[in-house]
């Protein structure tokens, strides 16, 4: 087995030992001195993927552990086409410097965080091969794979700013690897951008919907005041048809965004003077539990 | 153990009388990245004791994409299996250049070349035909990139 573990890995091109790491102890993460804290807040999202879908116990302390792997730069993984990184076993993740990868493999990346991104999607990949991930997936979406499903939430790409983090191939590779590890997830693990900032993975929390607005894509109808506690946590949008003219206020600490409409003309803010045939959608961006109030008065 | 005994049997083996200086050129794939990639590489070595290889490589390679040449030394060891074949188990260690050229940033590495490889030379009149079955070459600059692949060429003894 361990011959077969050398040859796939001298077959990817990755490198030349056949050590991966278990996932029972911390493994600790060490990027080069040299590496901006952005940077290393790169490494930090893409090992909390890894941990919120299957609680492999990535670290940034390497005091605990016999498990560390170096994280840095090298322009020789740049050579050949489609590498932005490579694990070399026993213990080295090298990315292809950012401004040689951006043009080859991510020029549609033009997001202010496209650097963020860029490091994420790569080294979110090369961990997997760190815990005995040797292979690729046959998907593009994967992780594993292309990471088309990532890249495309990076660059903005998808219409709801999230996605499932992991793929089924990637969880049937990582269990091939590793066994079945319970995600210390509740909820669903998702990769989802918020608004400017960088893609991250969250654990996404079920909730109920509301009554008042049950996503039936008709919208309710705001035709007298009031106030409604509302969640956007199983859904992206809440739609409201209004049908008096009214003071309307959106209250949230989780920043929904909220678009207005009247006459073709939109206007996002968070408290107007609403007439009848107006619209208002409010909608979140990522994903989360994020209860907000609509006040009509 | 098995192994030990093969080993004692191709060294004690007769070695054969050949001239000390060889001129070799060999052609091979380099596999490993997501292309083929075929070099050339043209080998001065010197035969000491029949048992002790010494030289210098030369190579160039290219593919769409990528362009590579190299300098390295060469040491090896000489053994005789048969009296129509040798082996020679040996070790480079030099100095390459890559230039890649995909995709619209292109970019030059200077890099450490270190490879291994056990070559087969039979016997065929004027010429040696060399084979090698897996050559393992490793650019080493703060990483490495491993290629490996086969390896085939001519040598003539002078």
């Amino acid at each position: 087995m361990a011959l077969k573990r050398w040859l796939v890995v001298v077959a990817l091109g990755a490198c030349d030992l056949n050590v991966t790491f278990t996932v029972d102890r911390p493994i600790a993460l060490v990027p080069d001195p040299s590496w901006s804290d952005e940077d290393v807040q790169s490494v930090a999202r893409a090992a909390k993927c890894w941990e919120t879908q299957f609680g492999v116990p990535f670290t940034f302390d390497a005091s605990p552990t016999d498990q560390r792997i170096d994280i840095g730069f090298d322009k020789i993984v740049c050579i050949g086409a489609n590498k932005g990184g490579q694990y070399s076993p026993p213990a080295q993740i090298d990315l292809c410097p950012v401004d040689l990868v951006q043009p080859r493999l991510f020029a549609y990346f033009d997001h202010a965080a496209a650097r963020a991104d860029i490091i994420f999607i790569v080294v979110l990949h090369e961990l997997g091969h760190s815990i005995g991930i040797l292979g690729h997936a046959d998907s593009d979406l994967a992780v594993m794979g292309g990471q088309t499903a990532l890249s495309a939430l990076a660059a903005g790409y998808t219409q709801i700013p999230r996605t499932t983090a992991f793929t089924p191939e990637d969880v049937a590779l990582f269990e091939k690897a590793n066994g079945h590890r319970a995600s210390p997830c509740s909820g669903e693990a998702v990769a989802a951008r918020f608004g400017g900032e960088p893609v991250g993975c969250y654990c996404a929390v079920p909730c109920e919907p509301d009554v008042f607005e049950p996503n039936n894509n008709r919208g309710a109808r705001i035709d007298r005041t009031g106030s409604w506690e509302l969640q956007l946590c199983n859904d992206e949008y809440d739609y409201f048809s209004i049908e008096i003219n009214a003071r309307v206020r959106v209250e949230s600490s989780c920043g929904p965004r909220v678009t207005f409409t009247r006459d073709s003309a939109r206007y996002d803010q968070l408290e107007f003077d609403a007439r009848v045939d107006d619209f208002l959608m409010i909608r979140r961006d990522g994903f989360g539990l994020c209860d907000y109030r609509l006040v009509v008065e | 153990m098995r192994g030990l005994a093969l080993v004692a049997v191709l060294w004690s083996a007769p070695a054969a009388a050949e001239p000390a200086y060889s001129l070799s050129a060999d052609v091979d794939a380099r596999l490993g990245m997501s292309s083929i990639y075929p070099r050339l590489v043209v080998t001065g070595a010197r035969r000491s004791w029949d048992r002790l290889q010494l030289g210098v490589n030369l190579g160039v390679g290219s593919s769409p994409g990528l362009f590579e040449t190299h300098q390295s030394g060469e040491v090896g060891i000489w053994l005789y299996p048969s009296r129509s074949i040798d082996l020679l188990l040996g070790w480079r260690i030099g100095h390459a250049y890559l230039y890649d050229t995909h995709g619209p940033a292109s970019l030059s590495v200077h890099s450490a070349i270190v490879e291994t490889f056990a070559t087969m030379e039979l016997h065929l009149g004027p010429v040696e035909l060399r084979v090698t079955p897996l050559l393992i070459t490793g650019y080493r600059t703060g990483a490495w990139l491993l290629l490996i692949g086969p390896q085939i060429g001519v040598a003539k003894w002078l």
